[in-house]
Order: structure tokens, then sequence, then C-alpha cells
């Protein structure tokens, strides 16, 4: 009764509808490994390619693809069919090249197949975090982990969205991890603004042909703080002169020449000049004496102390302002930070891989 | 006469130092007050002569400001002596009050009475007038001296001569020297006041030189 549940499913399986079948590529895949166990290899490969089949929306996780293809390729071998055993293994180390087929599962003839196709191909997968800041001039730097389905030589820069090469982050060989580090900044040490990028990663020949490429698409926000705007000088409206003008000795001389004057010309003015005494000329004398006292006192071009002292605080106090934000704008500058989202990474076989 | 007038320029003085400076310069108001000296010369001229009189003058003058409007008193008296043959000396008084305002600070304007009388062997002569003044004033030297010009005309009288009244004007011009502390101020100043009666016939010129030392805020 235990084995001839798998073909009934198969048969029930067959004559569902595709989207139907679709919907459990999970139970499918479950058939397949439970017709592996009761050596229905045939039941077993139908069931796990009908699972692989499934769209990828609906269809198995990448830890349940490889799982899926490690049996495909386990009941393609015991049915004597090498080559399919083969693409199968092959299928895994490209979905992820630190998937094993578990060998407490499958016995080490099949571990054997597939070590040979691992170590026959030259493959590499990545693990990177999904979203990472890093501070620029910190030494902070984003990382990738790569892996290697066997060893080999790379090569992998950050491309543009255009292609072209923006930094070359290592060329050499791997063996079975590597770690990749990019501290944001292109070939000249600039940082990268703002945009699509591309870790790609190479995979070559002995010979120094590309086999195969990796990329892994980065989207890049360079987040740099806007500086801040110098405070103006002083507007000279807000300068106290400094020296003394003519104006206020000239017009104390002025009026003290003009008052004395007045004073000595006074009886003319009124009308009694025959008869005023001569005491206005005294008079008059003083208060000429006092302009011409009034411009020794206040000398055209003299320094103003109070006005320099008070013009000094002024243009101190714009000075420390502006070293201010000069430190500011500075720690700014420095305080770059580039946000990285990495996305699913894309696959390319080149001829010849 | 002599006596009385002693008197009150004693009791200014006293008045005037009892005035505490700080009092004056916490309040809103401004006081002022200083003895007065100088020489007052008159020149006289009516028909058929003329004579000539002079002596040295003595009073006090004040002043009391409320910000804009202000309260100027003078007296002055003085026995003016004879510097011509057959003339009469005259005991001369002579008091103005004259209320003020200053729509700027280098302008007042102003009116009040002045009353003058003349005391001779021969009798009394009583001048009562009504004066308005226009007065200017502007710093010679920054916040110690400043320099003023004053001219004043009568425009109503009472005045018992025989003479009909004409006019009478005048003007003063001088400086005031200050000092914040203590508030001592010196006035120095040369005034001369025409007056015309009889149509003509009868001149007085009045002028003379006045320094003034004085206690109070000067302005």
């Amino acid at each position: 009764m235990r084995r001839a549940f798998p073909a009934v499913a198969l048969l029930v399986a067959a004559v569902l509808p595709p989207s139907a079948a679709a919907q459990s590529a999970q139970e499918q895949l479950q058939y397949g490994i439970e017709a592996y166990g009761n050596l229905e290899l045939g039941a077993a490969v139908a069931f796990i390619r009908r699972a692989l089949a499934a769209s990828p929306e609906e269809g198995l996780s990448e830890a349940e693809r490889a799982t899926a293809l490690g049996y495909l390729g386990a009941a393609e071998h015991y049915r004597g069919r090498s080559d399919s055993a083969i693409a199968a293994f092959r299928q895994m180390v490209l979905l992820n090249p630190r998937y094993r087929p578990d060998p407490l599962v499958f016995p080490p003839p099949v571990v054997r197949v597939y070590d040979g196709v691992r170590r026959s191909l030259k493959v590499i997968g990545t693990a990177a975090p999904p979203d990472t800041t890093i501070r620029l001039h910190e030494e902070e730097t984003f990382a990738v982990q790569l892996y290697a389905s066997s060893y080999h030589s790379i090569s992998s820069l950050i491309a543009r969205e255009d292609g072209t090469m923006l930094r070359r982050l290592y060329g050499g060989d791997i063996g079975d991890s590597l770690s990749l580090r990019w501290d944001g900044f292109d070939t000249e040490g600039n940082p990268a603004p703002s945009g699509l990028y591309y870790l790609s990663v190479s995979s070559l020949a002995p010979d120094g042909v590309v086999l195969r490429t990796l990329q892994l698409p980065l989207d890049v926000e360079l987040a740099r703080q806007d500086s801040l705007t110098y405070p103006p000088p002083p507007a000279d409206s807000l300068l106290l002169p400094e020296r003394r003008s003519a104006g206020p000795g000239l017009k104390s001389l002025g009026l003290g020449l003009a008052l004395g004057a007045l004073a000595a010309g006074l009886p003319q003015l009124v009308g009694g000049s025959e008869e005023a005494s001569n005491s206005r000329y005294a008079v008059g004398g003083a208060i000429a004496i006092g302009g011409i006292i009034g411009l020794v006192m206040r000398p055209p071009g003299a320094a103003l102390p109070d006005n320099i002292a008070a013009n000094e605080v002024l243009m101190y106090e714009w000075q420390a302002r502006r070293d201010s934000v000069f430190a500011e704008n500075v720690q700014r500058l420095r305080d770059v930070r580039l946000h990285i989202r990495t996305g699913a990474p894309l696959r390319i076989e080149h001829e010849g891989s | 006469m002599k006596r009385r007038a002693r008197l009150v320029c004693v009791a200014a003085a006293v008045l005037a130092l009892a005035l505490p400076a700080g009092l004056a310069g916490q309040l809103p108001l401004r006081f002022a007050l200083g003895a007065t000296s100088g020489q007052w010369h008159v020149s006289s001229t009516f028909p058929g002569g003329s004579e000539e009189l002079s002596a040295p003058m003595i009073g006090f003058e004040g002043v009391a400001d409320v910000w804009r409007l202000g309260l100027e008193v003078r007296y002055l008296q003085a026995n003016l002596d004879p510097s011509t043959v057959s003339t009469l000396t005259r005991e001369s008084a002579d008091l103005r009050l004259m209320l003020a305002v200053r729509p700027t600070s280098w302008l007042s304007v102003g009116t009040g009475p002045h009353l003058r009388s003349y005391v001779t062997s021969i009798g009394t002569q009583r001048w009562r007038l009504w004066e308005v003044m226009v007065r200017g004033q502007a710093f010679i030297i920054p916040d110690l001296a400043k320099g003023y010009a004053e001219v004043w005309g009568v425009v109503a009288h009472d005045v018992n001569v025989e003479e009909d009244w004409d006019y009478g004007e005048g003007a003063d011009v001088g400086m005031v020297v200050a000092l914040p502390r203590p508030p001592l101020w010196i006035k120095l100043g040369y005034r001369i006041e025409l007056y015309r009666l009889g149509d003509g016939a009868r001149r007085e010129v009045t002028d003379g030189l006045m320094v003034s030392l004085g206690l109070g805020r000067a302005w």
C-alpha cells in the first residue's frame, strides 16, 4: 500500500491541471523523495522534475531546489542515465557552490559523481548583506563573501550600469571562499556617485578565458550632508568708524568762531553799536577759543579706541562663527555615507563554459 | 535795596548748594541754580542829552526743566553810577521769568514777564514787559561746553515814563561749560538790550558781560 502511494500520486498529478501541480511543488518534491526511498526511480524523477518546473514564485526555494536536484541526480545515476545525473548536479553547483549532497543520505558513488561535477565547474556564489550603510573615510567597507565550487582564478570589479569599470576589487585565485571588500571609492579615490552598479565576479579558465560571470546588482545611494553657508562678514554699516572724521572737529570750530563773531558783532545786529561796551570782544574771543579747543579735542584722523575695540569684538565674533561653520563643514565633508542595497545575483554564462 | 538784594542772592546760593547732586540726577527733573556777576553798562540818549552809566552787577539765575518744558528765572541788580556829568545814580533791579519749551534739543522758545525798576533820587521807573524769546544751542566741545545765541523782543509793556513806548529787543550770546561731577557749570555771556521810547526820542541800550557759577545739571 505504501509503495502504491507515489504511483497513485503521480497519476493524480498527471491528470491535474498544471497550475494545481505547480501549487504543490513542495508536495511533489516530497513524493519524489519518498519514491526515491522506495526505489521507484522513474516516479521520483517525474515528481522532482515537475517540482522543479514550477514557477519561481510558486515553486521551490533555493534550498529545496538544491535538495531536489540532489535527489534528481541520484535517481538518474541509479537509472543509469549518467548524463542526466551530471546535468542535475551541474545545476546544483550552479545554483550554489556551497550545497553538497548529504553523505548520510546519498551513497558514496553519488557523492563522487557530484564531486566530479563540482570540481570540473568554475562557479562562484555570493553571500551579501541585503542592506548596508558604510561611512567613507572611516575605513568601513562593504563586504561580500564569495564561495567557489573549485579552485580557480577570478576577476572581480565594481561596474557602472553602462558596464564601465568603477573599481577593480580583486584579481587572483580563489580556493574555497574569499571575502571581497569595497570601501565605496572609485579608482581615483572619489566616492561613488549614487546609481546602479554591479559587483561583477568573473570565473576564469586557466588560459584566462572568462567562463561565467556573476553579477550582483548594487543600488548605491551616496548620502552627503550639505555644507553650511559661511556667515557674511559684518556689514560696513555695523562697523564703527575707527578714525575720527573732520566733521565733528570742524563743526566745533565753526560753531565757536560763528558764535564768537556773533557776540562781537551783536551790537550792530541789535542796533546799539555806538553805545555797546567792549566786553563783547572778551566773550566772543572766549567762545572762539572754545571752538578751537573743540577742534583740538576731536582732531580729524585721530584713532577712536572705543570704536576700534567695538569693531574688534564684532570681527572676532564673526571669525568665531566662521571657524565654527568651517569645523562643522569639515566634519560634514568627512561624514559621507554610502547606502548599498543588493539585488538578486545574475549569472552569465559565456561561450565555452 | 542793596540789603534786600544781597539777602536774595545769599538765599539762592544756599538753595543751590543744598540741592543734592544725586537727587537732580535721578529725577526726570533738571535743576540748575547759580550766582551771577558781571559788568552792566547803560547808555541812555534823550532829547537834549545823554548819559552813560555802568556798575558791577550781581544776581542769580536758575532753571527747572521737566522733559521739554522749562521755567527760567534771572535776577540782576546793580547800582549804576554815572560816568558823565550831571546825571543821577540809578539803583536798578531786573527780574525775568521765562516759560520755555524745547521742540528739539538745540532750540528753545519761550515767553514770560520781564520786570525792571530804576530808582533815582527823583523817582522810580517801573518797566513791566512781556517778552518772547528764541534760543539756539549746540555743543562746541562735546559733553563739556555748549554755545548759545538768544534773541527776544517785547510784545507787551507797561512802563511808567512820560514817553510813549516804541519797541524793545535784545540778544544774548555765550557759552556754558559744565562738569558732570560735581555738577558745576560756568556761564559766560554777552547781553545787549535796546529800548526806544518817545517815537525814537529816548533810546536805552543796556549791555554787559555776565559770568555765572552754578550747581546742577547745565543740560
